[in-house]
């Protein structure tokens, strides 16, 4: 894709080189949060964005150089995240396909199927999104009923996926389904890539308790799909996708810089409400200071202690840390916008109130999603110290 | 340089030898030992000082090693993970760097070779206001803060008193200086106060979490063996979630007190929040540690008899000492609102 540049190899340079280029090209209209833009709107404008990240050689710079990534290490790539939040730039949209999709293509795909979805995963012509959860199949994903029944060569597709985040816009899906329900439980489960676009699949998003409807539940009624779709071999599906599951917990996707300006917002509200003297609040904005510095240093450390893009033990506490500490950072805000707003402050407050209410709840569902943080604690216990397995 | 948190050759060979000559030289008995005598192990400190971990600090020639500070982070975790009970965090981290930087050449000369040697026993009483050093009986030399300077006594110059504390095996006494002791002699050079502080607090944290990684491994080995309902009590989830708790407590608190001592051997501009990170961190664990230690091993971790308390006791004492988890806190909150967050004040770009 691009030569290799003076960044490449010199931190300091490679942090100035992403500074300066997201100041030129990150159009102003979507830095920071979007309150006000249509969502159609603002899924045209993301797409673009991902667009001119692609002809800048950043669409994924963790990707191998054969794939047309640029084959940077851990530490590259975080510096890359820092800058990329320091700059408030929008979320990744294609964050399945580049994160976890691509990856397990790169890892299980036959040739043909690297050629046909990385590209356009990487130029953001197909967005994707994640086929796991079931109405009963949330922490014990390996009971999921999803059938993929075999007719020629193609599966006949029928069941229902839940919790799915951007199923509504998304082109493609990265599912598990049963194809074989005489197997044991983890052996009847295949990887499939579904075209969204398929007659028999119907999208409805769920109304959440913050009010908004980033996930849905899909459902799949007699939906055709070819077999050569198959990721890996037909009944490994769950080999394949734990593979896939230990890169969506794992580092590189999100950096302490995306916390400082919630810090900003506690403190700015603990003035609002004239908390700035008062020791037991200040205890508490030190609380978030220290959660944040020791996010920074686990992830750093994590990357330190990786050898050829393999992590440690280490990197299990991720999403367990990440998702208490953001609840913690929300909860300590809807006090200091309580407090605020009983003193009279909240005129300056008001715009921002519903937005920080919103990601308080959502804040909640960081607990729940990508594994309860029940289920990190039994990996960590079982996995990292060892301790005797359960009868599950 | 990409900070390495201990991934680097110096950092694990300097651990591992300090780890295996104190399983050896200071097992389990000699731990219980030092906990029913109570003495000053001087026969132990002087096989520890032989090693030469005195003067990792200073320059090869100033008679030290030359190893950088985050380069014995893990080495005094594992003298907290070892239990054993000698001042050593404060003389590698604090004093014999202190002195070798800031005293004058008399004054270092007539301390410095001793202190490296081990045949000076020193102790470090450095934080605002506190009077108290752990060891204070035994020291030969003293730092000392007062009135927000940094002193350097030597043991004419003070008397001590025993003082009751969770740990008895550290020893810790209250100094009172004799009439006139303080001059301008022995009173060290500008920026030793806050120097000597950060060491202080960045090494305690270290060793702090090493007592956490020993709690957390007895818990986890009690639970593993310890059988209830026909099975070991470690499959239950209850026991697996506080085991689990624990273990992140300590893993998201080691490599700040690496970074402590990185960016307080920089000079970075957050140095003084990173140690301020690294203490309430180790202490934060330290307490959820100790506690969830004693409720995995039920009644049999409520003896004497068994080892769990040397450790909670240690834990107790580090927890509370160069500055508890609600100072550093206050002081991190404070540093907040004075608008630095995000700035280089607390979060240095590296």
């Amino acid at each position: 894709m691009s030569a290799v540049t003076a960044g490449e190899t010199n931190p300091t340079a490679w942090r100035a080189e992403i500074r300066e280029w997201l100041e030129a090209n990150l159009p102003k209209d979507l830095i920071g949060p979007q309150k006000t833009v249509a969502p159609s709107e603002l899924l045209q404008r993301r797409r673009a964005w991902e667009r001119i990240l692609y002809d800048g050689g950043y669409a994924a710079i963790h990707w191998p150089e054969e794939y047309g990534g640029r084959g940077m290490d851990a530490a590259h790539r975080m510096i890359f995240q820092e800058e990329y939040e320091r700059a408030s730039a929008p979320p990744r949209l294609n964050i399945q396909g580049l994160m976890l999709v691509g990856p397990t293509l790169m890892q299980h795909g036959t040739p043909d199927q690297r050629e046909r979805w990385l590209e356009p995963i990487l130029r953001c012509e197909q967005v994707w999104c994640q086929g796991f959860s079931e109405p009963e199949a949330g922490s014990d994903l390996a009971s999921l009923r999803t059938s993929a029944r075999v007719d020629g060569d193609r599966y006949i597709i029928n069941g229902q996926k839940i919790w799915t985040s951007g199923a509504t816009y998304a082109d493609w899906m990265f599912a598990l389904v049963r194809t074989n329900p005489d197997a044991p439980k983890h052996r009847g489960i295949s990887a499939v890539l579904i075209d969204m676009r398929s007659p028999g699949i119907v999208v409805r998003p769920i109304r959440q308790i913050n009010g908004r409807g980033t996930f849905s539940e899909v459902f799949f009624d007699n939906v055709e799909v070819p077999l050569e779709n198959t990721i890996g071999q037909m009944g490994d599906g769950w080999n394949v996708a734990m593979g896939a599951l230990l890169l969506e917990r794992g580092i590189g996707r999100r950096s302490y810089v995306k916390y400082l300006p919630l810090l900003q917002t506690l403190r700015r509200l603990t003035i609002a409400a004239g908390s700035d003297d008062d020791s037991a609040t200040l205890e508490e904005l030190g609380l978030h200071v220290m959660q944040v510095s020791k996010y920074r240093h686990h992830v750093g450390r994590t990357i330190a202690e990786s050898t050829n893009g393999r992590f440690g033990p280490e990197a299990s506490l991720n999403k367990l840390f990440w998702s208490e500490m953001e609840a913690g950072i929300y909860e300590t805000g809807m006090k200091l916008h309580a407090l605020a707003s009983a003193a009279g402050a909240e005129d300056e407050q008001s715009d921002d109130y519903p937005l920080w209410e919103a990601d308080y709840w959502h804040s909640r569902a960081t607990r729940i999603f990508a594994g309860s943080n029940q289920i990190q604690r039994n990996i960590i216990a079982e996995r990292v110290l060892g301790m005797p397995k359960e009868k599950r | 340089m990409t900070p390495l948190y201990g991934s680097d050759t110096t950092s694990k060979e300097l651990a591992s030898g300090l780890r295996e000559f104190l399983a050896e030289r200071c097992g389990l008995d000699r731990v219980r030992e030092n906990w029913t005598e109570f003495a000053f192990d001087r026969a132990l400190w002087n096989e520890v000082a032989a090693l030469g971990l005195g003067g990792a600090l200073i320059p090869e020639s100033a008679g030290g090693l030359g190893v950088r500070p985050e380069e014995v982070v893990l080495t005094l975790e594992e003298f907290g993970y070892s239990g054993a009970s000698l001042p050593l965090a404060d003389t590698v981290a604090v004093l014999v760097p202190i002195v070798q930087r800031y005293a004058g050449v008399e004054l270092r000369a007539s301390v410095l070779p001793g202190l490296i040697s081990g045949e000076l026993v020193g102790a470090a009483a450095v934080m605002a206001g506190e009077d108290l050093a752990p060891f204070a009986s035994e020291a030969d030399v003293l730092l000392l803060e007062h009135d927000d300077d940094l002193y350097l006594l030597r043991r004419d110059q003070f008397t001590t008193e025993a003082v009751h504390a969770p740990d008895p095996a550290s020893r810790l006494g209250r100094i009172t200086v004799r009439e006139g002791a303080l001059t301008a002699e022995n009173r060290l050079g500008d920026g030793a106060l806050a120097d000597a502080q950060r060491r202080a607090v960045w090494a305690a944290a270290a060793v702090l979490n090493g007592v956490s990684r020993r709690m957390l491994d007895l818990m986890v080995d009690h639970a593993k063996t310890r059988e209830q309902f026909g099975r070991a009590i470690g499959t239950f989830q209850a026991v697996k979630h506080l085991a689990a708790d624990a273990w992140v407590a300590i893993e998201s608190s080691r490599p700040c007190s690496w970074y402590a001592a990185y960016a307080s051997g920089e000079d970075l501009p957050d140095a003084a929040a990173a140690a301020s990170v690294a203490k309430a961190s180790a202490s934060d664990a330290a307490r959820l540690v100790g506690d969830s230690a004693l409720q995995v091993h039920g009644g049999i971790g409520f003896t004497w008899e068994h080892p769990l308390h040397f450790w909670m006791k240690r834990g107790k004492l580090l927890e509370n000492s160069y500055g508890s988890r609600q100072f550093h806190l206050r002081r991190l909150g404070a540093a907040m609102r004075d608008e630095q967050v995000g700035s280089e004040a607390i979060f240095a770009d590296v």
